[in-house]
């Protein structure tokens, strides 16, 4: 930060001179320039005396004021928190909720395994994940609640679950956070298994899909693990 | 530097008897070069008043019509605009001072400067800047004498009143 000096006022009967031009032009524009040895700084005046350097932004940046009127650069991620549409969708308004750092927006799991159904008749499982193909978004763990798709998004989506069982019999359920029921079908003798829905919203914190399983043949009912064919668990951003 | 520069004191520099014979000197200049077409009759003062302000320890007022700063006086309180003559009006312009126009004076006058080079007081105290540079010899009449003293005390100043 550099001192400058105010230029007093003109009058007629003031004398002007070399000296005086040195001292308040020449001796200012030093000041302004003094620190700014990089290109894309920009001066500020830090308070009513004192200029001040703004360093250019690291990286692609967007200027701002705080409330006291100190500017800087909101750079990268954090540039999208400086406006945002409202929550009645009808007008832009400034912070960042609801706004949140979205890479693919699309989140695909599956078994590398076959996953054996081991339980009595008409009772409810879980159908885990355990690897991710595509989750640049983290909307899925294969350490906790691997039987979960929880996007962190708001918005509606498209989800889809299949698998192929080599035998038995049994359901599928197709859930959103375990209650409401998306999707349902069931093999008698195994076969293949399609359920997906379309433009489901969801809140974009808590809500999950999840997928459920419920032998009712009274063997077990294996999903096999087969490239391409399943399971595969996929949920993907459609809009908001 | 214990005083503000008035029009007084330009007069004096320049060997005039009073801020009314600077103006009529000065003015005569003025229509020779061309600024203006009549200079003030010495005696005329009417018009819309123009306000006192205090710039780096220099007591000033600006013209209402074209914005050309000219020293004044509390001893003679008369302004004639050099840059347009008052719109050629012929006439002088009276000055607002405050009523309280002496103690704002002492306010200012206890910030200290350094005084800047030159062969005399208008010029040195022209080119002066502030000890300290929060405490300027600068006022206008937006601020009140209050301030200017909570100001002083704020960096240790007293002044009497």
């Amino acid at each position: 930060m550099t001192d400058y000096v105010d230029v007093p006022i003109i009058a007629t009967g003031d004398w002007i001179d070399a000296a005086f031009l040195n001292q308040y032009w020449g001796d200012n524009f030093r000041a302004i320039f003094q620190g700014f040895a990089a290109a894309g700084d920009m001066p500020y005046a830090f308070d009513a005396n004192t200029i001040a350097p703004l360093n250019k932004p690291a990286s692609i940046g967007l200027l701002q004021n705080d409330e006291n009127g100190v500017p800087s650069y909101l750079i990268g991620g954090s540039a999208m928190q400086v406006v945002r549409k409202s929550d009645d969708n009808t007008e832009i308004v400034y912070g960042d909720v609801d706004i949140a750092i979205v890479k693919k927006r699309i989140c695909t799991v599956y078994n590398n395994a076959d996953l054996t159904a081991v339980l009595p008749n008409y009772t409810e499982m879980d159908v885990t994940f355990n690897t991710e193909e595509t989750d640049a978004d983290d909307w899925h763990s294969t350490v906790s609640n691997s039987h979960r798709i929880t996007p962190l998004l708001a918005g509606y989506y498209d989800v889809e679950f299949s698998v192929y069982c080599g035998g038995g019999a049994g359901g599928f359920y197709l859930r959103k956070n375990n209650s409401v029921a998306l999707g349902a079908d069931s093999i008698s003798n195994g076969g293949t298994v399609l359920l997906s829905r379309r433009s489901i919203y969801m809140n974009g914190s808590t809500d999950y899909f999840n997928v459920r399983a419920y032998p009712t043949g009274g063997s077990n009912m294996t999903m096999q693990y087969v490239a391409g064919l399943g399971p595969y668990f996929t949920a993907r951003f459609v809009g908001k | 530097m214990n005083k503000l520069i008035t029009a007084s004191d330009v007069a004096k520099r320049d060997k005039k008897d009073s801020v009314a014979q600077w103006i009529l000197d000065v003015a005569r200049m003025r229509v020779a070069q061309k600024k203006f077409k009549g200079p003030w009759d010495g005696k005329t003062i009417g018009g819309e008043a123009v306000q006192v302000i205090v710039n780096n320890g220099r007591v000033m007022a600006r013209c209402n019509a074209c914005g050309q700063h000219e020293y004044v006086s509390a001893q003679e309180k008369i302004f004639f605009c050099m840059e347009c003559g008052n719109e050629n009006s012929g006439e002088a312009r009276p000055v607002e001072f405050p009523q309280d126009w002496a103690r704002i004076e002492a306010a200012l006058i206890a910030r200290p400067i350094f005084p800047g080079p030159g062969l005399d007081e208008v010029q040195a105290v022209f080119r002066s800047r502030p000890v300290i540079r929060e405490l300027k010899r600068s006022w206008t009449p937006d601020v009140t004498l209050e301030q200017l003293l909570e100001q002083n005390r704020a960096y240790g100043i007293g002044v009497k009143s």
